[in-house]
């Protein structure tokens, strides 16, 4: 029993790294087209800066299947090992916690600065660099996320 | 920067301002709000007028694929050609409303021809019935043609007029009575309404109202000359749209033509002047000052005069740096000018965002489509003004993107040794991030710190601007020993495996780093007489470690994204090799390759853009950047479809090259 509770830890681990971040990057995403297709409506000439906003908060579903790959890789899942303890298994589900939360935390609120900055667009095309910055600042806390995540993968032995 | 005073005579105003505009050499000093006034009449025509030639470009651009080649590049014109008479202005004009009468006609005869187009469609069933259709009576009777869809209602109809209406009859036309048919009923004219009624009541359609001229085939004859006739002008009229579209130089030359007048009147407003002179002041660079004098008092009554810029007095910048440095402008433009009292940030921004890109897009397989893909956008597109600027900027960093994938050994990920089966791998100079990530992550740090010593360089001549070098020795010497100090001592374990080195490199860095705070209590609160407060100011910098630890902290993001780059790649190679080492496979893996590589190239090349921006803006600038300057933006003649060849005017030749794009 406790062989299989171990491989279903980490499938489990794996999963929530890439599900949370990719429902938020998704919603987010989404939201932000929607947003951009209005504004196009307006002025399509506007269209490359609106991309680049729009597929900014898309980087925390990219860091999740990071995450999935570094859990899956490291406890050697990938390659049909199934052996791997119950304690074991639970060290991986907490090391996927940092960027399966943060990267879908952050995400929201990128989205909002980036929804703010196609805003800021519409009045003054030329503030694109400033407003894709302000987004970017939001994104450190997913990458330290994912740092912790990977960092945290590496350390458990199997 | 100097700044320039000219003043003249009224009569000379206008030939000034265009030498100045020719010259693109000074940037003229706004001391009244004149922006109001400058919405005149003629303003509001000359816009006018812009959108309605940019609107024809781009229709005739995007219709005729003569015109499109002629709009796709900006087209040369001599100093003679951009000289437009009032002769040339009609002449524009009058071919501009040509043009969109042409298109009037062009909509109205399209719309007559679906028109006939859907008469010719609706006779179509009718055209093997030889009976002359424009006789629908007699002196007594009527005639209906029409169509019954189905046999039934055909019979019950027959069966109801023989009773009801004997002086009404229906015939089937066609002698195989198939339904639905077509069926012609005579009925005298007294029944006529009853029988229309009865009609109304049954599946009955008549024949749709058409300028019949006699049986349908004549009148199908009849309407496909109408639709060959509106054909033929439809073509004349698409013929000269062609023509125009031919031409379309006239309009290109024009819309710019307007463009510089329309910004030599605003420039006029902000002139100053009695009812005999003028008097202007502006900003010009002291190496272009005498230049620009000697050939303005050559050719015009002017006097002018050249004064530096008073003490502290804010100027516009210019950035005076080489091709390969000024090649990354556009980021430090995106971000703001830096104030004219600071040193430049490029000299290390420029090295910098390419050493950093390199690393966060380590890739010799997307470096070399990177520069591929900017290479040709450079040299055979060759794009002007801020595309030109990214598209530089991006081939140099792809460069760099190619040989850091050279040292973590990455060609579309793992590419060679998914295809090979292992038996191959891509060589690397250094390590494979992907094997120790820990190994990078400390490096990434280590370049950071070098990146923000070279920022706090900077920090150290602006205050020696400023005359207070002391002062800024003071804020950052400090760093430059603590840092390294603090590095040898969490560092030294896994730079030698030597316990007696070790032992060593912790000593030194242990004194360098209680150096560094011994420095920073005496020296900090340089010019603070009161040693109390002078050792209370030391002790608040030293405070200023927290900001060093996030801003190297920060650099672990070049880890994250090395690792996203190649992560992707190497799922993006799995996915293709899922259907194992055969032809089919292979085949698989080229379709799956392309378009997985392209769509991460896309993504990681947009991340490593953005936070290697970031790293700049936010990382190196906290350390020395003050800002709120503004870019030099001399008063010139800014074009969007031509471009002014100098050579051809010999009197300006002498001008140095001007730097050609349009800031937005």
């Amino acid at each position: 029993m406790s062989s299989i509770i171990g491989p279903l830890l980490v499938y489990f681990a794996a999963a929530i790294a890439v599900i949370l971040p990719g429902y938020g990057s998704a919603k987010v995403v989404g939201k932000l087209g929607q947003t951009a297709t209005g504004i196009l409506a307006e002025d399509p000439s506007l269209f490359g800066r609106l991309l680049i906003l729009q597929a900014l908060p898309g980087t925390q579903g990219i860091y999740g299947l990071l995450g999935w790959f570094m859990i899956m890789n490291q406890s050697g899942m990938m390659s049909g090992n199934t052996n791997i303890s119950v304690q074991q298994g639970i060290l991986f589900v907490l090391a996927a916690l940092p960027v399966a939360v943060i990267g879908l935390l952050s995400a929201f609120h990128q989205g909002n600065v980036a929804e703010g900055g196609m805003a800021l667009l519409t009045k003054q095309p030329q503030a694109s660099g400033n407003a894709i910055v302000l987004a970017v600042m939001v994104e450190t806390y997913a990458i330290l996320a994912l740092l912790a995540t990977i960092l945290g993968a590496l350390s458990i032995a199997v | 920067m100097s700044k320039l005073t000219i003043v003249g005579l009224h009569e000379d105003r206008a030939d000034v301002l265009d030498a100045l505009m020719k010259m693109a050499g000074v940037e003229i000093i706004e001391d009244k709000s004149g922006s109001e006034s400058a919405r005149s009449m003629t303003y509001a025509s000359n816009l006018d007028m812009r959108a309605r030639l940019k609107r024809a470009i781009s229709g005739l651009s995007a219709r005729f694929p003569e015109a499109r080649h002629i709009v796709g590049k900006k087209l040369l014109v001599s100093e003679e050609a951009f000289v437009i008479t009032e002769e040339d202005e009609t002449k524009a004009q009058k071919q501009l409303n040509r043009y969109e009468a042409l298109l009037r006609e062009e909509e109205a005869l399209e719309l007559s021809l679906s028109v006939l187009h859907d008469q010719r469609e609706q006779l179509m069933p009718w055209v093997d019935i030889p009976i002359d259709l424009t006789v629908r009576n007699t002196d007594r009777t009527t005639i209906i043609y029409g169509v019954f869809r189905d046999t039934t209602a055909f019979d019950a109809f027959e069966r109801d007029v023989a009773r009801d209406l004997p002086l009404a009859s229906a015939f089937i036309l066609e002698e195989d009575a198939k339904f639905p048919a077509k069926v012609a009923i005579v009925t005298i004219d007294e029944q006529l309404p009853r029988i229309r009624a009865r009609l109304a009541a049954s599946d009955f359609h008549e024949i749709p109202d058409l300028p019949f001229t006699g049986s349908a085939s004549d009148t199908l004859k009849d309407l496909d000359e109408k639709v060959a006739a509106k054909e033929d002008e439809l073509r004349k009229v698409q013929d000269e749209l062609r023509e125009i579209a031919e031409g379309l130089s006239i309009f290109m030359t024009y819309h710019d033509f307007l463009l510089v007048r329309s910004d030599k009147a605003a420039a006029d407003e902000k002139i100053h002047a009695t009812h005999y002179t003028f008097f202007l002041k502006g900003w010009v660079p002291e190496s272009d000052a005498e230049r620009v004098t000697r050939e303005l008092t050559d050719r015009f009554d002017v006097v002018c005069s050249i004064k530096p810029p008073e003490e502290g007095e804010e100027t516009p910048v210019k950035l005076k740096n080489n091709r390969f440095i000024s090649a990354f402008n556009v980021i430090l433009e995106m971000y703001g000018a830096p104030s004219s009292q600071e040193s430049d940030p490029m000299p290390v921004l420029a090295p910098f965002y390419m050493i950093l890109f390199g690393m966060m897009l380590s890739d010799v397989g997307y470096g070399s489509m990177l520069v591929i893909a900017t290479a040709y956008m450079l040299f055979k597109k060759k794009v002007e003004g801020t595309m030109r600027q990214l598209s530089s900027m991006l081939f140099i960093s792809g460069i760099a993107s190619i040989i850091w994938g050279f040292i973590f050994g990455g060609f579309f990920g793992d590419l060679i040794t998914v295809v090979t089966q292992g038996k191959a791998n891509f060589p690397m100079l250094w390590f494979n991030p992907m094997d120790s990530p820990t190994q990078l992550l400390l490096f990434s740090m280590v370049f950071g710190v070098i990146h923000l010593f070279f920022g706090m360089a900077l920090k150290i001549r602006n205050e020696k601007l400023k005359g207070n070098l002391m002062g800024g020795l003071g804020e950052t010497v400090p760093w430059y020993l603590i840092i390294p100090g603090l590095g040898l001592i969490l560092g030294k374990g896994s730079m030698t495996s030597d316990p007696q080195t070790a032992l060593l490199l912790g000593e030194i860095g242990k004194w360098l780093a209680i150096a560094g705070v011994a420095f920073a209590l005496i020296f900090a609160g340089h010019g603070i007489r009161n040693p109390f407060k002078r050792l209370l100011k030391g002790l608040g910098a030293l405070y200023g470690i927290t900001s060093w630890l996030s801003d190297i902290l920060s650099y672990s993001r070049i880890l994250a994204l090395v690792l996203a780059t190649s992560v992707i790649a190497a799922v993006v190679n799995m996915l293709g090799m899922l259907f194992g080492p055969t032809l089919l496979g292979y085949i698989a893996f080229a379709l799956i390759g392309v378009f997985g590589h392209t769509l991460n190239l896309g993504l990681s090349a947009l991340s490593a853009f953005v936070h290697t921006s970031r790293l700049q803006y936010v990382e190196l600038f906290g350390k020395f950047f003050e800002g709120g300057g503004s870019f030099w933006n001399p008063l010139r003649r800014r074009t969007e479809y031509v471009k002014i060849d100098r050579e051809a005017n010999k009197s300006f030749s002498d001008n140095q090259p001007v730097e050609e794009a349009t800031r937005p």
